[in-house]
Formats: C-alpha cells, sequence, structure tokens
C-alpha cells in the first residue's frame, strides 16, 4: 500500500461518505461486549471474507462468521450447540450504500434422539434415558449413536434482510435441511473427526445462480491468534518485542464457524467488483422462563420465545468493538446497523488506543486528527485498493473481488502492509496477522513521519499469525482441538 | 406492518393507566404481561422490533403465582 499522506481530500470528504462527525470504532471480537457476554451461542468472534484460493475455486469468495468464543474441547456433556431461537446471518452489500443486498440466514434445530436403556434385573427392567451426547463411536456416515442430532435451514434474502424477497435454499437433491456435525467430543467417540466433518461441507444452489454454493457449519479450532491476556492486562508484553515471543492464548480452544463458499458472478451485479460483508446474530424480543419446563411434549420447554428478531452481535473488521469503540457503546454498536454508523465516527477518527499505546509505554501517538487513514482503512475502503463508488461509510469488510488470490504458502500475514493486496484491509484471511497490522494502522504507519513520528516501528502482540496455521481448502479452518486427546 | 399490528392489538388490550394520545406505544403505559404475551405470540421472520424506551411498563402484581400460566398459556 502506498503510504497516505494527510488526506485531506478525505477528511472535508467524511460528509459526503454519510459521516455526520460524532462518534466510532476496531473488533475480533470475543466478548467484546457486556450483554453478549450473556449470550455466549450468539457472540460472533471473527469474520472472514476472501477470494477462494483453494486450487480451482478462482470463481469464488469464501465468507467465515464464527461464533462462541473460548470453547473448551471437554466442555461436555453438552458441548457447543448453537441457539436453536436464534438467527444467524451473513450480510453483503454489493452497492456500497452500507445497506445488505444479500443475505445469508442460518436457523439451527436440535432434535433429541433420547436413547434409552434397558436397566435393571432380566424381567423387570426399565428403559432409562442416558445423560450422555453419545452411546457409541461415530464414524463418517453413521452417527447412529448420537443422541442429539443438529441442522440447520439456510435462506437467501434479497433486500432488506426482514422485508426483501425470500428464498429457501436447497441441496442439490432438494433437501432444505443441512445436517452439522457434533462437535469433537475425542478421540474415543469420533476417531477421524476430521473425516467425519468433511462429510457435513454441503453444495447448494442459489436460484438464479449457474454456479452451485458450498456450505460448511461446525466446530472448529479458533482461526483467531492474540496474546489475549496480556493485551487486557493494561498490554502486559513488549509491543515493539519479538513477532512470535508470545503464546497465541486461543491456541487450544475451539469455535463455532459459519462458512459459505459463493460465486463471484452472483454476488457482483454490475461493474464495480467491490463487495462489503459483515455478520450479526439476533434473539427474538421476548422470552419468558418456564418454572416447570416439560420434556415428554405435554407443555412447554425450559423457554418461550416471541416477536421480532432483534440484533445483538455484530463483526465486520477485526477488533472495531473490542478496542476502538467506547465501553459504554458497545451493546449499542452490536445493535446497530452500518448504515447509522456516523454515530461511531468519532471513535475512529479519534481514537483512544493510540493514546493508551503512548501512556502505557512512551512511544509517540499520531498527531493528526481527524484520523483519515483509519476512516480509509475501516470505515471506506481504500481508494484504488477496495473502494467502491459512491461509497457510504461503514464499519463493513470490503473486498475487491477482482484481486487475485494467493495460495497457501505465499500469503504475507501483514498482507497489504507487506504489498499483498489479497488480504487484509481488503477483505481478510486467515493467516491475515490482524492484530500487528491494526496494532501498526492504528500507530500511524499510513502516515507521513510529521504526524506519526513513532509510526513506522514494528508494533506486535507477539503471537504470529501466517498462512501455514490453515488449510488450503473450504473450510479453511482446521480440525477443533478435541475433547479428549487419549488415544487408548 | 407486522409491528403495527402488534401496537394496535397492544391499544385494544385493557392498558392500566393509559395516557391519551400519541402514536406507538410511546409515553403509554403498558401492561408488561400483555406485551409480552402478544410479542410471544408474533413468531414471524420480518417483524421489525418494538421500541421501548419510552414506554413505562406496569408490572403485575409482585409475586403473583398465576403470572407465568398467563404468559404461558
Amino acid at each position: 500500500m502506498k503510504r497516505t499522506r494527510t488526506p485531506l481530500l478525505l477528511v472535508a470528504g467524511l460528509a459526503l461518505l454519510g459521516f455526520a462527525p460524532r462518534d466510532e470504532a476496531w473488533a475480533s471480537s470475543h466478548r467484546e461486549a457486556p450483554f453478549v457476554t450473556r449470550h455466549p451461542k450468539i457472540d460472533g468472534t471473527d469474520f472472514y471474507m476472501f477470494r477462494s484460493y483453494e486450487p480451482g475455486r478462482p470463481e469464488y469468495v469464501t465468507l467465515v462468521a464464527c461464533y462462541l468464543p473460548l470453547q473448551d474441547g471437554y466442555g461436555g456433556p453438552n458441548f457447543f450447540a448453537l441457539d436453536p431461537d436464534a438467527l444467524y446471518e451473513i450480510h453483503i452489500d454489493n452497492n456500497g450504500d452500507a445497506r445488505e443486498d444479500l443475505t445469508f440466514q442460518f436457523r439451527f434445530t436440535s432434535t433429541v434422539k433420547d436413547l434409552a436403556l434397558d436397566i435393571g434385573p432380566p424381567g423387570a427392567t426399565q428403559r432409562v434415558s442416558v445423560p450422555l451426547l453419545n452411546l457409541g463411536p461415530i464414524a463418517p456416515g453413521n452417527s447412529a449413536a448420537l443422541n442429539v442430532e443438529e441442522s440447520y435451514t439456510l435462506t437467501l434474502v434479497r433486500g432488506d434482510r426482514r422485508t426483501g424477497t425470500r428464498e429457501m435454499l436447497a441441496r442439490p437433491g432438494g433437501q432444505t435441511v443441512f445436517p452439522k456435525p457434533v462437535d469433537n467430543i475425542g478421540n474415543k467417540s469420533i476417531a477421524d473427526y476430521a473425516g467425519y466433518a468433511a462429510t457435513f461441507v454441503h453444495a447448494f444452489t442459489i436460484p438464479g445462480c449457474p454456479l452451485p454454493g458450498r456450505v460448511f457449519v461446525g466446530q472448529r479450532k479458533d482461526p483467531f491468534v492474540v496474546n489475549l491476556g496480556e493485551t487486557f492486562d493494561l498490554v502486559n508484553n513488549n509491543p515493539l518485542g519479538p513477532e512470535d515471543g508470545r503464546a497465541d492464548d486461543l491456541a487450544d480452544k475451539n469455535v463455532t464457524a459459519l462458512c459459505l463458499e459463493l460465486p463471484i458472478s452472483c454476488l457482483v451485479p454490475g461493474a464495480d467488483p467491490v463487495i462489503g460483508g459483515w455478520t450479526t446474530a439476533s434473539l427474538r424480543q421476548a422470552r419468558v422462563l418456564n418454572p416447570a419446563p416439560t420434556s415428554d411434549g405435554s407443555g412447554k420447554g425450559p423457554s418461550v420465545e416471541g416477536g421480532a428478531f432483534v440484533q445483538q452481535s455484530r463483526l465486520g473488521s477485526p477488533l472495531i468493538n473490542e478496542v476502538i469503540i467506547g465501553l459504554k457503546d458497545k451493546d449499542r454498536f452490536n445493535a446497530s446497523e452500518p448504515k447509522d454508523d456516523a454515530q461511531f465516527l468519532t471513535y475512529v477518527t479519534h481514537p483512544t488506543l493510540p493514546a493508551i499505546i503512548e501512556v502505557l509505554f512512551g512511544v509517540r501517538a499520531p498527531t493528526l486528527f481527524p484520523r483519515a487513514d483509519l476512516v480509509q482503512a475501516f470505515l471506506t475502503g481504500v481508494p484504488g485498493l477496495n473502494q467502491p463508488a459512491g461509497v457510504t461509510g461503514a464499519e463493513i469488510l470490503r473486498l475487491n473481488t477482482s484481486l487475485a488470490p494467493r495460495p497457501k504458502g505465499s500469503q504475507e500475514r501483514l498482507a497489504v502492509l507487506r504489498g499483498d493486496t489479497a488480504g487484509f484491509p481488503n477483505g481478510r484471511r486467515p493467516g491475515d496477522d490482524v492484530v500487528d497490522i491494526e496494532l501498526r494502522v492504528a500507530m500511524g504507519v499510513l502516515l507521513a513521519a510529521a504526524d506519526a513520528p513513532d509510526g513506522q516501528l514494528a508494533y506486535t502482540d507477539g503471537a504470529l499469525c501466517s498462512d501455514a496455521l490453515f488449510n488450503a481448502a473450504f473450510p479453511y479452518l482446521t480440525t477443533p482441538i478435541p475433547g479428549s486427546p487419549n488415544q487408548d | 406492518m407486522r409491528t403495527l399490528l402488534l401496537l394496535a392489538s397492544l391499544a385494544l388490550l385493557p392498558l392500566a393507566g393509559c395516557n391519551s394520545g400519541g402514536g406507538g406505544l410511546q409515553g403509554q403505559s403498558v401492561d408488561y404481561t400483555a406485551f409480552v404475551t402478544a410479542l410471544l405470540a408474533d413468531t414471524a421472520d420480518d417483524a421489525d422490533p418494538v421500541p421501548i424506551n419510552d414506554v413505562p411498563f406496569l408490572l403485575p402484581i409482585p409475586e403473583n403465582p398465576t403470572a407465568f400460566d398467563a404468559v404461558l398459556r
């Protein structure tokens, strides 16, 4: 990326981009807002959008939305099913107006099979339900021993996410129910988890689109890499130390990933190749807890939900709500829509993170305000790279789909900062080291030395992320950490 | 549209302490049980949430032993 030297024209043009200076942010997003910590199943943690770099898939874009953070593999006996009362969505804006044009909606169902055993002496046995998620080994194509089957439907909404035209998507055989793999219980229950999970990559047809898409929803090793504990302990490590000198605190954690592979030709309607993407999760407005839940169908379950879906989680670019948006506004940001992001603009134009790093470590924060470089990186896209024509500024991950992908092994972890325009902030690949990238951008790597005297230092959280950590094919994220590693 | 229908249905409910005038629920005291009951009855996917910032809710008698039954019925 070329250095951006005081882009005054951009500053002056903020109003033209749809911003009225007030308040804004920066988000990988594990437990980033107070209210969403009460609802971990709908806590969006990371969002990725990139040209598919699996060999033979150049005409596709991959989108990955991760939910349910900090899963320990051993978190049984119920493990980490998604919320059957929630609405999970991936949105695409394909004309730069900060409003969704295409929305892919995921709705989940958990079906309890109620496996039971005959208990008691011969002739006087009683049939008793078992307490476990499985009652024997599970193998690719054989889930008979599984006590709970999780599945989902996939709906495409064109236009407004609530009032637009809705089409339920189907697999090539016409099935509209998509099975989801159970979590990685352990090696005794699922000896070949990678092979088992691979059978849950489903093709689906998109009405009006000549090419099929692919979808996978399931547990994955958490793709985010960060020195998490030290970062939130007043950055309790040297941000100018070795780039690989600290542990990735998420190395032993899993998440649940909603992964889509979609044909570019069906996402881009015109000549502008730039698309924007983000993910949201919503709950119904009312929930009444049942003091006497039933399990035999005679009454209601532990809760009854109703009313419209109310958005509780929102995620586009990494680390926005986490380290840019002020604490008091984090819940409000999660409930907001990109078209209304002018209300958060000040958080981007006048960020607090550089000032905090200056106080903690004595390095000099940028002195140029408003931070038009951050507005480009996080809100409008960068001109000539990923800014759509007539853009409305909004916290959306933006991808220029005309730029060729780089295969695994040749991706620069600092992406655009190292001349690799196929990565962040032009979309985001799993191997992009967004913590280091955003630290450097926040401290002024894109600014002139007069405006950011310490802007060229190699800021890092010390936890190294690269494409070596990920697979070379859809869904790219790797096999989750098993709950039980024993092999005997 | 569904939000309007919900608001209209709430307007027909016996709301204790209703104020006069105004559109939607803003400024009107609303019986919380009636409000939740109306919400639970609406599970459409295309509805808009009901704004509640300026709605004073009237809560039923504390420790009402039939409150759950009333809502869940």
